[in-house]
Order: C-alpha cells, then structure tokens, then sequence
C-alpha cells in the first residue's frame, strides 16, 4: 500500500475513532444507567452540530464558544426529551423494546424538526464557520486545525467522564445504580436525580460529539442518524458496559472503516460502498467467538459494572 | 380538487395487505414466541432480492428469449425485454411469479433457521436483537455494493405485477390487490391455528420462562428455530408483493427504518394478538396513507411549508401519544390465554420503575 | 382516543381544497420532485417553473373564455429511485393525474417507468440526462435537456484540447454518474486520449474521505505517464464535500478540475479556500446553454415578479417541460396514450427558454447546446467561455 494512502487513512481513523469514543460513551451509559438502547442519541449529535453551525454563522466564531454552546444545547436536549418522554413512558411500566420504540420516535421527531428548520433557514450541508489551516505538512502527512481540535477535546473529554465515574461520589452513585437499581433505590439514593443527570451528561457529550462531528464534514439533519450504526457497534464491541472496551471498539470501528477499508481497496478492489459494511462484519464475529464483547480482555476503574 | 377515492381504496388494501404479512411475521417471531427479530428487515428484503433476481434471469428463459444482463449500458434493453414478456406473455409470468414465491420462502426460511441456530450462542438477548440489526444493514450494504444482485445502487425497475399484461390499470390492479388480501388473509388462518397448537403453546412457554421450559424437557433452541424459520418465510412473501407493488427494486427500502416500522406496527396493535398485529398494520397504514395525500394536497394549497418533514413529526407524535395511552397495543393479547407479558421481563432488561 | 381525532383532523385538512374549488373545468397535471434529500433545492426551484408556466397558462385561458384551467398536485421522490416511483404512485392514484412533469435525475426516472409504462401515465423530465434512460416507445418524455452522450464528447472534447494525456475520475454510482462516465471513457479514448481511471462513489455518501484518498493515488500514478486531470461527476453537495478533503490533500491541488453541469453553482465558491482551489485547478464545467435569448429575459423576469427572487438552475427547463405537457393535454385531451402520442410533435415545434425541444426516437432532446464555465475573475461566480454544439461536434472556446 503507497505510503500516502496508509498516512492519511490512519489520521482519518484516529479522527473519526476519537468521536466514536465520544458518541459511543454516551450510548453505553444510558444504556447501563438508565437501562436504554437509546436510538435519540443520534439526534442528541444532530443538534449538538445545528448548534455549532448556527452559532459559529451568527454569534461567535470562537472555538470555545461555539463548542461550549454545542455541549449545552445537546445537554438540554436530553434533560428535556427526558423529562418530557422518557421519564413519564418508564413510568408506564413499557417492556426495553417498546421503549426503544419510544426513542426511535423522539429522535424521529427530533430529527425531522431539525429538517424543518434547516429548510426554512436554509442551512443544509452547510460547514460550521472555522476556517480550515493546514499546521503541519511533512511529505504525505497534513494535519489541519480540524484534527488538532477533534482529538485531543474528545480525548480530554473522555478521560474527564471516565474520571467522574470512577472518582467521585456522583459517579460511584451512577455505577451502583446501574449494577442493581432496587438496592439503589432501598439505600436511599435520589435516584430520579441520578438519572437526570446522567441524561444531562450524555445529552452533553452528544451535543459535543455533534459540534466536532460538524467541523470534520459538514451539517445536516441526517448526521446523527447515519453514524449511530457505527456507534452502537463501537459499543458492543466494547460489551455495552466497559468504558476501556467501548473506547478500544470505537477506535476499532474506525480503523475498519478507514485503513482496513483502504487495503482492501488497495489489495482485492472492493469498492468503498462496502465501508460501512466491515465493522458490521467485525462485530458478528466477535459475538459469535466472544459472546461478552471485548469486555473480558480489558476491565478498568472506569468500568460500569464490576 | 379531484381525490380518487377508488384508486385510493385499492393502493390502500394493497399497501395493507403486505403489511399485515410483516406484521404477522413479527407477531409470530416476539410477539408469541419471544425471538427480537430486529433484522425483519432482511428477512423482507430476501423476497425482494430474489424477485429481482427471477424477474431479470428467469423471466426471459420462460419466455423462450434470451437473457440480457440487467446492469450498466444493458439496463435499458433488459428493462425493455422484460416489459414485453410481462405484456405479452402472462403464462411466463404467472410461472415465473410462483417460482419466485417458492425460491424467496426457501431462502428465507433456511437463513432464518440457520442464524437462529448461531444466534443462540448469545447469551444476552440483547445481543442477538442488534446482532440481528447490525447483520441486517450488513446485508443490505452488501447488496447495494455487489452488482450482480439488483445492479448495486442503481436497483431493478421494471419488476410488473402479475396482472399487468390485462392493458387495464384499474382492473389489474384491483386483481393485484385481491392476490395480495388473500395470501395475507390464508397467512392469518394458518397463524391463528398455529397460535392454538401445542407447538404455539409450547412458543408461548418458552416466550415467558426458557429456563423452566427447557427443563420438561422440550427442545427450545429448534422450537425458536422453526418459529425463526416460519416468520422469516411469511416476511419474504411479503416482501416479493412489496417489490410487485412499487415495480422497483432497492436496496433503500430495507433499512433498519422499515424494521422499526414493523415492530411500530406489531407493538401497537398488541403483542401476542394476531387480529392486533393486523389491525397495527392497518392503523400505520391508513397514517402513511393519509399523510402522502395530505402532503399532496398541502402543496396544492401553497403552504409555504414542507409537509413532507411535518408527516415523520405527526408520526412520531402519535406513536409517542399511543405508547403512552395504550401501552399494551389497541388490541392486547387476551388474558386468558396468559398473563405472563407482564413477567417478560428477566431476559430483556426492563426499564426501572421510579 | 387521541389516534382517531388525529386521523379526524388529518382527514379534514386533507379533503379541505375540495370546497374550495369552482366550477371550471380542472385538469391535475402531476408534478413529481425531489423535495427532501440532498436534491431538495432542486425540487423546490423546479415546482416554481411549473407553477409559473400553470399560473400564466390559467390566465391565458381565462382571457379566452376557455374553461379548463390547470392545478399541480406534487409529492416527494426523496431523491430516489424507489421514493420516486411512490410518488408517481400516489400521486395518480389520489388525484387521477394522467400527466406528470418529472421526476428530476435518470436514477428516479427509470424508478418510475414501469410503473407509468403500465399505467399509461406520461413523464415529462427536464432534467433526467443519462443515457439508459433513452429507451424508445415508451411513456417517457426527457425534454429540453440533452442526453449525456452528447456531454461525453464535450468533455472528451476539453480534455484532448487542453491536453490532459489521463483523466482520473470520480463519479456517482447511478445511471447518470456511471452513464456519463462509462461515455466519456468511450469519447476520450476514441479522441486520443491516453488512460483513465474510475472511482465510484455510493449516493449520499456521510464522508467521501476513503475515496479522495483513493483518487490521489489515482492521480499519482497516472501523472507517472502524462499530464492528469481530475473528472469530477458529483452532485452538489457530494462535490462540496470531496473538495473539502482534496484541499488538505498533497497532491489534488496540483492538477486540473474538470466538473459536471452540477458542480456550475455559485454556492461551491462561497467558501474561499474552495474557490482558490478551484481557480488553481483551472477548473471548467460543461453546463446548461446560457444564451440569453429575449425568451429566457422574459421568464426570468416573470419569475422574480412571480416569486420575488430569480430562478434557479435548470428552472426554466421546469417551466418548458410543464408547457409542453399542458400543451399537449390541451391539444390531445387528459388521456395518457393521447398525449404520449402527440407530444414528440408538440414538443417538436415548442421554442423553449433556451432551444428548440425536438425529440429524437428515443424520446430525448436532440437538438443539444451546451456552455462552457470557468470561474469569474472575482473568484465568486461561474462564467460562459465557450460553446458546445452536439449535433455538429464542434467546441468554441472565446480566447
């Protein structure tokens, strides 16, 4: 493989397994905590993206702000579906695949609002206003501000989540939560509160997601939706419960996608429609060898479950 | 405006009747026997795969002409062949149409067989429901980027409907529409029997506790298998009348969306009920109905707004708005049969209560 | 329940118009487009031109005591070929609507033949180009704009002339993209060029970023032997987002651009790195004739009374096509076999917008013009620098 297609399929898998981790994260600790597949997480990035796009065409074109503002709107996008859908449908006493339904709807409602929107003011497949500098530029390695804002902010922000499940007492709340939610609720915990902020983290980590997301290719309602496959794969890779597996999937699935993608092109022809297809192909493998995931190979304090 | 109320009846009836077989399918598969079949999607898409495959490699042969490759600069005169056979000789069509039927169901029934088989080596059954899924949309990618099936992308148009060669639309399909209502209406009876015989009574035994119905000593993994196997045939007839009906072939139909719409159907209606499973497939199509001709008429009346997103908004409202008012489904299972829904919950995990 | 007064309501609104009809004499003319999806826009423009043409052809026949007049009836192809053969679908089913203006690229098109073909419903697309939708006999009409195979040797034609030896190229994977790829193969090879490569990409692709990848190396290997330039066959948005890659690519910046009549937008240009980029590669398009004939000065102005803003690319073909149609119906009556039997001849003796809309046997535009763009001086628009006649073979280029 010519050296030039190895360099730049590696920074793309590094790139785009940096936002699997991020949206990835999000999906495993909903699904842990609050005991859903959360199908709306999709339109939790969305936003987060329609947030940075049109705060960065008509407010600010500071990075900071920009993502700041991101983070916040996918954080109150999530409280609210929360408290507005989720939280009066558990009540309901709804068996898990009817409430994936019911995410299935908040995030089919959410998404076509968003179309809705961007057709009235115009905003589909727009880029999110940070012009593109080339910093490095060393033979067939180029390396813009792009790449140099997407990794290290997932990164840090995956190491501050992991960080808050397994230091502090939120977290350890969290986790007992998650591992047996009668006893959680016998010792007293204010569980509706966890729960709420678990929701408001992820929304965050989504609406984030979504800004980077929008920096790499550009805005539209469907960005969300189209990643959440590789998402949930990224998760089960990571067995649906360790944040170490789900980070190690995330930047499996994007290796696929992208360098493994690359040398079967280069090698046998396969065409880059079947892209989508090889993590796919990876994941039922697994399973089928692994039924637990990757989990066993990998444990550490910031796993969920223990 | 002029609404074509007759025309509109018949799109209607024939829209539900391959519905009502999807939804059946999946009644069958989790609803009665508790399998998550979240690849119905496949499942369908098989029947429109091999449809695809018959009407552009059997097709001529039946005729007595000679097969022209249906992709690249060939797709117009195999799309033109085949027109002309559907036009003119209605034998080879009907013939071609049965074998069509025959091979889908085959196919079907063995892959659903088969992948309930490997599937069971999974201990969480929520892996097997996204295994299901993930596989299903690695089936579908492969198809769109593999040309021999239906041309990759580019998809097989020209796929007529039995009745086609009649040269009147309205009679043709309104025949279409009887084939259509009576293969979901036979498909129906043979559910309801099954439901009714030990073999259904054993599904609904293994539905509510495996452990304790493995243990009188009944085989569950072949019982889950045939279940697998009976659903996957009726999903794959549906979907040859689903391809018949648009007289295309994509690969854009069999998304995990039209999954998702099938289980909106089943779970609406009522798990477990049969007559619900019909009525869900009704409801959403009386919805997908109404909401295409409101959209019409909407862009007639210079609405300066784009009904055609408005429509998944009012979709997934209702939907919201049904599973919060009727979670059990319009028509839940009947009580006497079991009550055991409530007590599913040891393998899915359920959603906490507050 | 909340489910049945819904459906109530839905039923009402959807049934409303029928009050507020008169008594004149309608007749539906089926308009079926791209609403939603990456084509959206698209769509949109392209309603306009037939609801311009409608509203003009209304008032003419009030004026003249007649009393057919015609109203639309449009639904969504989502920009593909299943979603557009429903749409055919549900429109002729719900309004009995035997004449349809649409639908936009040849994918949708050929999507919605069979079921046409078999209901006896006439298409009439402005816009659909590639060559497997040219099939003779049957119930679909491709006006006013030219099949590619005339595209193909324009194309054909630059690269010879500005001397590129190989073309790399990167198209859609759909009968438009493969079709006008696969011909300009043909053409450049027949002209004297020297290799080719192909790189396809899959329809609304989320990220385009294997494949530019790809058609570098392409484009590394190829310089080997000659100069190489780079043969974009894109949808817009698609366009846009392999240009975004290509400018933090080592070597795509360093060889020539050609583009197809879609990548002809202003809006590619809105961003200012892309523009350089584009300026750099000396990059040419062959798109829609531009001749501004007193014709286009009239529907151009009409339309911005009309709507308040100027029309859209390829609007005006809309707007021809909705004028054959309507003609033809009011010369046959609404009767799918009557009208597809005296189109050809009407539409033959139509002067549209830009050119005359003879059809061939296949039932697709014969007579083909096209002009040649480069990038203005100010980097923000496109501009004609040259002409391209179909039937003679022959490319002008001013300077």
């Amino acid at each position: 493989m010519p050296p030039a297609l190895l360099i730049t399929s590696l920074v793309h898998s590094i790139q785009v397994g940096s936002l699997y981790a991020l949206m990835a994260l999000g999906i495993t600790l909903t699904m842990r905590v609050i005991r859903l597949p959360n199908f709306a997480h999709a339109e939790f990035v969305t936003t987060g993206a329609f947030t940075a796009l049109v705060v960065s065409l008509f407010l600010s074109r500071s990075p900071v702000v920009i993502l700041g503002l991101a983070t916040l709107s996918g954080a109150l996008v999530a409280l609210s579906s929360h408290l507005l859908v989720f939280r009066p449908m558990s009540r309901r006493k709804l068996s898990t695949y009817s409430m994936l339904l019911v995410s299935f709807a908040v995030g089919l409602i959410l998404r076509y609002v968003l179309f809705v929107l961007s057709d009235y003011y115009q905003l589909f497949d727009k880029r999110i206003q940070i012009p593109l500098q080339i910093l490095v530029r060393e033979s067939y390695l180029v390396l813009t501000n792009i790449t140099f804002t997407i990794v290290p902010v997932s990164i840090a922000c995956v190491i501050a989540l992991a960080l808050l499940l397994g230091r502090t007492a939120l977290g350890r709340e969290m986790r007992a939560l998650a591992s047996n939610p009668e006893l959680a609720h016998i010792l007293g915990m204010r569980v509706e509160r966890i729960r709420s902020l678990t929701w408001l983290l992820t929304g965050a980590t989504a609406g984030l997601a979504g800004a980077l997301w929008g920096l790499y290719t550009f805005v539209n309602p469907l960005l969300g939706w189209l990643a959440i496959l590789p998402v949930f794969a990224a998760a089960i890779l990571g067995g649906l419960s360790s944040f170490a597996g789900t980070i190690l999937g995330a930047y499996l699935v994007a290796f696929c996608e992208n360098t493994l993608m690359q040398a079967l092109n280069h090698y046998t022809g396969l065409t880059f429609s079947f892209k989508a297809a090889i993590p796919f192909v990876i994941i039922i493998l697994v399973l089928l060898l692994r039924p637990q995931g990757l989990t066993g190979f990998v444990r550490r304090s910031g796993d969920l479950e223990r | 405006m002029n609404i074509d109320l007759g025309a509109t009846l018949v799109a209607l009836m024939t829209f539900f009747g391959i519905a009502a077989l999807m939804a059946l399918s999946l009644n069958l598969e989790y609803g009665i026997a508790g399998v998550p079949n979240f690849g119905q999607a496949v499942f369908v898409s098989i029947g429109a795969y091999t449809t695809a495959i018959t009407y552009t490699r059997l097709l001529p042969l039946l005729a007595g002409k000679e097969v022209i490759w249906p992709c690249g600069p060939t797709l117009g005169p195999a799309l033109q062949l085949r027109s002309e056979i559907m036009r003119s000789y209605p034998g080879a069509g009907f013939l071609n149409l049965a074998i069509t039927l025959v091979i889908a169901a085959l196919v079907s029934g063995l892959v659903g067989y088969f992948v309930s088989r490997i599937a069971l080596r999974l201990q969480q059954e929520w892996f097997l429901a996204l295994v299901l899924l993930v596989g299903g949309e690695t089936v579908r990618i492969f198809v769109r980027s593999y040309e021999p099936v239906i041309c990759a992308n580019n998809g097989v148009s020209g796929v007529a409907q039995p009745f086609a060669w009649l040269g009147n639309p309205q009679l043709s399909s309104i025949l279409f529409m009887l084939l259509v209502l009576s293969v979901a209406a036979l498909t129906w009876v043979y559910c309801e029997r099954l439901v009714r015989s030990p073999f259904g009574r054993l599904l609904k035994a293994l539905r509510e506790n495996a452990a304790v119905t493995r243990s009188l000593g009944k085989d569950v993994a072949l019982a889950r298998a045939r279940v697998m196997l009976i659903g996957s045939v009726i999903a794959a007839i549906a979907g040859v009348f689903f391809v018949l009906n648009t007289g295309y072939i994509s690969s854009n139909d069999f998304v995990v969306t039209l999954t998702l719409d099938i289980w909106v159907m089943v779970v609406l209606g009522g798990l477990g009920n049969n007559r619900g499973a019909l009525l869900g497939a009704l409801v959403i199509t009386i919805l997908d109905r109404l909401t295409a001709i409101a959209t019409i008429q909407m862009n007639m009346s210079a609405i300066d707004l784009e009904f055609n997103y408005v429509r998944y908004i009012l979709y997934g409202i209702i939907l919201l708005l049904m599973l919060r008012y009727r979670p059990q489904g319009i028509l839940p299972e009947p009580a006497r049969t079991t009550n055991a829904h409530d007590l599913l919950t040891d393998p899915a995990p359920h959603v906490a209560d507050s | 329940m909340n489910c049945r007064r819904l459906i109530a309501v839905l039923l009402v609104l959807s049934l409303s118009p029928v009050f507020a009809s008169g008594a004149q004499d309608n007749v539906t003319l089926g308009v079926v487009m791209p609403f939603t999806g990456a084509l959206g826009s698209f769509g949109s423009d392209f309603v306009r031109g037939v609801e311009l043409a409608v509203a003009q052809m209304n008032a003419e026949l009030e004026a003249a005591g007649s009393a057919t007049r015609f109203v639309t009836a449009s639904a969504d192809t989502e920009g593909t070929p299943d979603g557009s053969a429903r749409a055919v679908q549900t429109v002729v089913q719900t309004t009995g609507a035997n004449v349809i203006v649409g639908p936009l690229t040849t994918s949708e098109v050929l999507g919605a033949k069979q079921y046409a073909d078999e209901n006896g419903v006439v298409l009439v697309a402005p816009a659909s180009s590639g060559p497997a939708g040219g099939i003779p006999g049957d119930n679909i009409f491709r006006v006013m704009y030219p099949p590619d195979t005339f595209s193909a040797k324009a194309y054909a034609r630059i690269a010879v002339t500005r001397g590129y030896q190989n073309v790399a190229i990167l198209n859609l994977d759909d009968p438009y993209g493969n079709g006008l790829a696969d011909r300009f193969q043909i053409e450049f090879a027949a002209a004297g060029g020297g290799s080719t490569t192909r790189i396809t990409y899959t329809p609304d692709p989320p990220d385009l970023s294997g494949e530019i990848a790809r058609l570098s190396a392409d484009v590394a290997s190829l310089s080997e032997s000659g100069e190489t330039a780079v043969l974009c066959v894109c949808f817009l948005g698609d366009a846009q987002k392999a240009l975004q890659l290509a400018l933090v690519d080592p070597l795509l910046g360093t060889v020539d651009w050609i583009g197809n009549e879609a990548m002809t937008a202003p809006e590619l240009l809105e961003d200012a790195s892309v523009s350089a980029f584009l300026q750099n590669a000396d990059f040419v398009t062959v798109g829609a004739y531009s001749t501004e004939t007193p014709l286009a000065a009239r529907f151009a102005e009409s339309f911005a009374e009309h709507f308040g803003n100027p029309p859209g690319p390829f609007t005006n073909y809309a707007f021809d096509a909705a004028n054959i149609a309507m003609l033809s119906i009011l010369a046959a009556g609404n009767d799918g076999a009557a009208v597809k039997s005296i189109l050809p001849f009407i539409s033959g003796h139509y002067i549209g917008t830009t050119v005359q809309g003879l059809l061939d046997d296949n039932g697709d535009q014969a007579i083909a013009w096209y002009s040649i763009y480069q990038i203005n001086a100010d980097g923000n628009d496109f501009e004609s620098v040259g002409l391209y006649n179909g039937s003679a073979d022959s490319l002008e280029l001013d300077g």
